[in-house]
């Protein structure tokens, strides 16, 4: 072959090579080989947009023209690009993608921040767009910026977005609470009322929710929920409860919060003058029972492991009724509770499930195993200092959960009689004799679909106390209590498709075997250190008395009996420091040895195998 | 006619000492960066991205080592005369040399799987994940072979072949790394368009969603159409 041949087949080859990868470029077929289908498109998110009635408009908005964009963002906005390709793939037209890069200084960026998406600031100094926005009709709903680490939510987060901005009425949420969640209204002068200022939670509710406040002595729901919350309900009536029972019953989500001993109906009691009746700290919801749950309204949880630290009288110490609880109390799988980090809980109660077919139970938030539970009234007067000692029975307690699945009415014989003695009129004007009949007829036995049930055995966390600080109308949280809030309204307010959309991804998968080692070795040497520790404080303890008898009485001459017991406890703290980091050291010790067995292990098999497979070779081919 | 060119080259690796060496070499270091420089144990998860973020860096070295003798060594001996006397093409003498090359550098990506097995007694590794990150190694390792056997092709010297190789193979990298973009994009003013498509010619780029889990057909391809264009032009600096 001629050079100039040689060099014309060289172009082509190359022509040939960036064609290749040209047409490549237009066309993508994807293979994804994780377990959990991270990068594909769930049924949940098939089905929600299979079911958009109304063209949707995305614009994503990534600033790809800007040189200082690091590849991993690149290759994360050209997945979520894809990811959105599939969303629009999947809506047969309903939904339509419009990719955007809005360089600095145009019509383009202006748009982007008009539509809220927040800039991210590079090291560089450059400002990039990563963000998206969906608009619908006169609806328009964003995701700000993107984070390459929220990889594994991509897919809940859009969805979330897409199911949102359909959401063109406000849905109804009914209020039942004997709580101050709702701020009062306007102040009445004809009524002397100061309005009382309502929580936080309750307005980030009233951002997608119309909150219809239910009084707690209806008998009948307000027409037209598409979601309840009962939170801390007291001493409703049979009627009441039928009438949450069959509204939970009839598919609608319901949220349910009981609480064994509520802070705000306690400081109210201290608040009275005289002792009279006090007004129950403690709420209840008979009904539960019958959808599987055993709930005590008269014990309180505590958990050593998850005690908050609160103000004591000496100072500051770890009490056990009240829950700071972090990453590993929540379920990582629900959407409700995996992007949780800290959950503050005051004095719970906890569930029990009893298994029912054909309903699913998910646990949401848990305690640790070293969890255990109080009498209410001992947890009233007990000592802060001295209730870790009063827990029995130690086991983990489910704290709040979600239920699923086709329930077993409450009342399975019907709408509840009313009682002889009961006043008529005395409730809400809309109970007429003759509807009490009209309901039994349309009595539901069992739940009509599948019934969406969250319950919480707190009604503490919701307050601002416990969750927030104010600044003016600004609310900075110092825990995720408001976002589990918002969350559990997400769960309830959005499609069965959407809950059935758990946060993908966000579960880790550590060694197992070396978690159970790191468990079994320091419940062998807890004790011990324990014990170690005891006697430590002991010698130092006695130390310091001795020593401040040196300074008192005897202020110059020390005698020798103090001089050698001095000598002797010296001695003795030194040995039990030892001791004390030997053990520390033990602690890790089995599972360092394990690493350093592995790291053997993995260092010489294979050698071990290339060395053996080469001996057979050399040996077969001598003897052909 | 390929498979005994490709049974002859194959074995021609094990006849030695060095391609044990090679062998023993590439999986001992690869096991001692998983553990000391990733901490595959120290991290506690149950995944293999302690192998295969090094990897690409690793078939940089290993790649070029592989295929030094391929043509190289012909050339030196004048074995090549010979080769070519035989009834084949040389496109299929070259693809022979390739696949036995590739058989041999896969043995030594798949002899890590005692890294595989120790992660799934520790935990429960997403095996998916495990699978994609092979295949993408696996892939990378074909590329970067079939430019050293056209770098091999070029010269006598097996010491010049495993140089230039190695070179190309890392130019052929460092368009994907985020240096050389900013200094493409800034320094030379070129347009994104243009620095996106470049870098979209480095195998890093196309290698990062394997051990994420993802097979994408544009990363197959890219690997598959880098691998078949260097072999085509292996065949005509062959051609005479």
């Amino acid at each position: 072959m001629k050079l100039g041949n040689k060099l014309s087949a060289f172009l082509l080859i190359a022509a040939g090579l960036v064609l290749a990868n040209f047409i490549a470029s237009r066309l993508s077929l994807r293979w994804d080989t994780t377990h959990e289908s991270l990068y594909t498109l769930s049924e949940g998110s098939r089905k929600l947009v299979a079911a958009l009635n109304e063209p949707v408009r995305i614009d994503f908005y990534f600033s790809r023209s800007s040189e200082a964009v690091p590849v991993t963002y690149k290759n994360y906005a050209t997945r979520v690009q894809e990811m959105l390709r599939q969303y629009a793939l999947a809506s047969r037209g309903q939904l339509t993608l419009q990719v955007i890069d809005p360089r600095p200084d145009t019509p383009e960026e202006e748009r982007a921040t008009t539509a809220g998406l927040t800039p991210q600031m590079l090291a560089t100094g450059e400002k990039i767009y990563f963000g998206l926005v969906a608009t619908q009709a006169d609806q328009q709903k964003s995701i700000p910026s993107f984070n390459p680490q929220r990889e594994g939510f991509l897919e809940y987060d859009l969805s979330q977005l897409v199911f949102s901005v359909q959401q063109t009425t406000k849905r109804r949420l009914g209020l039942l609470t004997s709580l101050p969640l709702q701020s009062s209204g306007p102040a009445n002068p004809m009524m002397r009322r100061q309005p009382t200022p309502g929580q936080y939670v309750a307005t980030e509710w009233e951002r997608v929710f119309e909150l219809v406040p239910i009084d707690a002595s209806a008998t009948e729901l307000p027409a037209n929920l598409d979601a309840l919350a009962v939170i801390h309900p007291q001493r409703l009536s049979p009627k009441t409860e039928y009438a949450i029972d069959q509204f939970i019953l009839s598919g609608k989500p319901t949220l349910i919060a009981v609480d064994p001993a509520s802070q705000h109906f306690k400081q109210q009691a201290q608040g009275m003058m005289f002792g009279g009746p006090q007004p129950g700290a403690s709420s209840d919801f008979s009904p539960l029972k019958a959808y599987g749950f055993t709930y005590d309204a008269q014990s309180v949880i505590g958990d050593p492991f998850f005690a908050a630290d609160v103000q004591g009288q000496s100072g500051i110490i770890r009490y056990p009724l009240w829950l700071n609880l972090q990453k590993p109390a929540f379920n990582a799988d629900s959407a409700a509770t995996a992007q949780l980090s800290s959950l503050l809980l005051i004095e719970p109660g906890a569930f029990t499930f009893n298994e029912q077919p054909g309903v699913t139970y998910t646990a949401l938030v848990q305690t640790s195993s070293e969890a255990g539970a109080v009498p209410a009234m001992t947890a009233q007067f007990a000592a802060p200092e001295t209730i870790g000692r009063e827990l029995k029975d130690p086991g983990t307690r489910v704290l709040a959960a979600l239920v699923r699945g086709k329930l077993k009415s409450a009342f399975p014989t019907g709408a509840p009689e009313p009682k002889a003695d009961e006043k008529p009129g005395a409730d809400s004007p809309a109970k007429a004799p003759d509807q009490g009949s009209a309901t039994s007829k349309n009595h539901l036995q069992e739940s009509t679909s599948s019934s969406t049930l969250l319950v919480v055995a707190d009604t503490d966390w919701l307050f601002d106390a416990y969750s927030l600080r104010r600044l003016g109308s600004y609310a900075l949280p110092f825990n995720d209590n408001l976002a589990f809030g918002s969350n559990t309204l997400e769960t309830l307010a959005g499609s069965p498709e959407l809950i059935a959309l758990r946060g993908k991804g966000s579960s880790l998968r550590p060694f197992t075997v070396v978690q159970e080692m790191e468990r079994e070795a320091s419940s062998r040497y807890q004790a011990r250190l324990q014990s170690l520790d005891d006697k430590l404080a002991e010698i130092q303890h006695q130390l310091t008395e001795l020593q401040s008898k040196k300074q008192g009485a005897q202020r110059l001459i020390a005698t020798p009996e103090v001089k050698k017991a001095v000598d002797e406890f010296r001695k003795q703290e030194a040995t039990t420091n030892a001791e004390r980091r030997a053990i520390r050291k033990a602690l890790r010790e089995d599972i360092e040895a394990l690493g350093n067995r592995l790291l053997l292990l993995n260092l010489f098999t294979s050698p071990l195998l290339i060395i053996a497979g080469g001996i057979w070779y050399q040996r077969s081919r001598r003897a052909a | 006619m390929i498979l005994p060119v490709f049974k002859r080259e194959f074995l021609g690796y094990f006849r030695s000492p060095i391609g044990y060496v090679f062998l023993c070499f590439f999986l001992v270091l690869s096991v001692l960066i998983a553990f000391f420089f990733y901490g595959f144990f120290k991290n506690n998860l149950a995944t293999l991205d302690s192998l295969f973020a090094p990897l690409p860096w690793l078939l940089l070295v290993m790649a070029p080592a592989a295929a030094m003798s391929l043509w190289a060594e012909e050339r030196r001996s004048g074995t090549l005369e010979l080769l070519f006397t035989l009834p084949m093409t040389p496109a299929q003498c070259v693809v022979a040399k390739f696949l036995a090359g590739w058989a041999f550098l896969s043995c030594a990506i798949i002899l890590t799987f005692p890294l595989a097995l120790t992660a799934a007694y520790l935990g429960e590794p997403d095996w998916g994940i495990i699978f994609s990150g092979y295949v993408g190694a696996i892939l990378l390792a074909g590329a970067y072979l079939a430019v050293c056997s056209l770098t091999s092709a070029l010269t006598k010297s097996q010491v010049v072949s495993f140089i230039i190789g190695f070179f190309a193979c890392f130019l052929f990298a460092f368009l994907g790394t985020s240096i050389f973009n900013q200094f493409l994009g800034g320094f030379l003013g070129l347009p994104v368009g243009v620095v996106d498509a470049i870098a979209n010619f480095s195998p890093f780029t196309h290698y990062a969603a394997f051990p994420q889990g993802i097979i994408d057909s544009r990363d197959v391809i890219f690997f598959g159409s880098v691998t078949v264009a260097a072999l085509a032009a292996n065949v005509v600096v062959l051609e005479r």
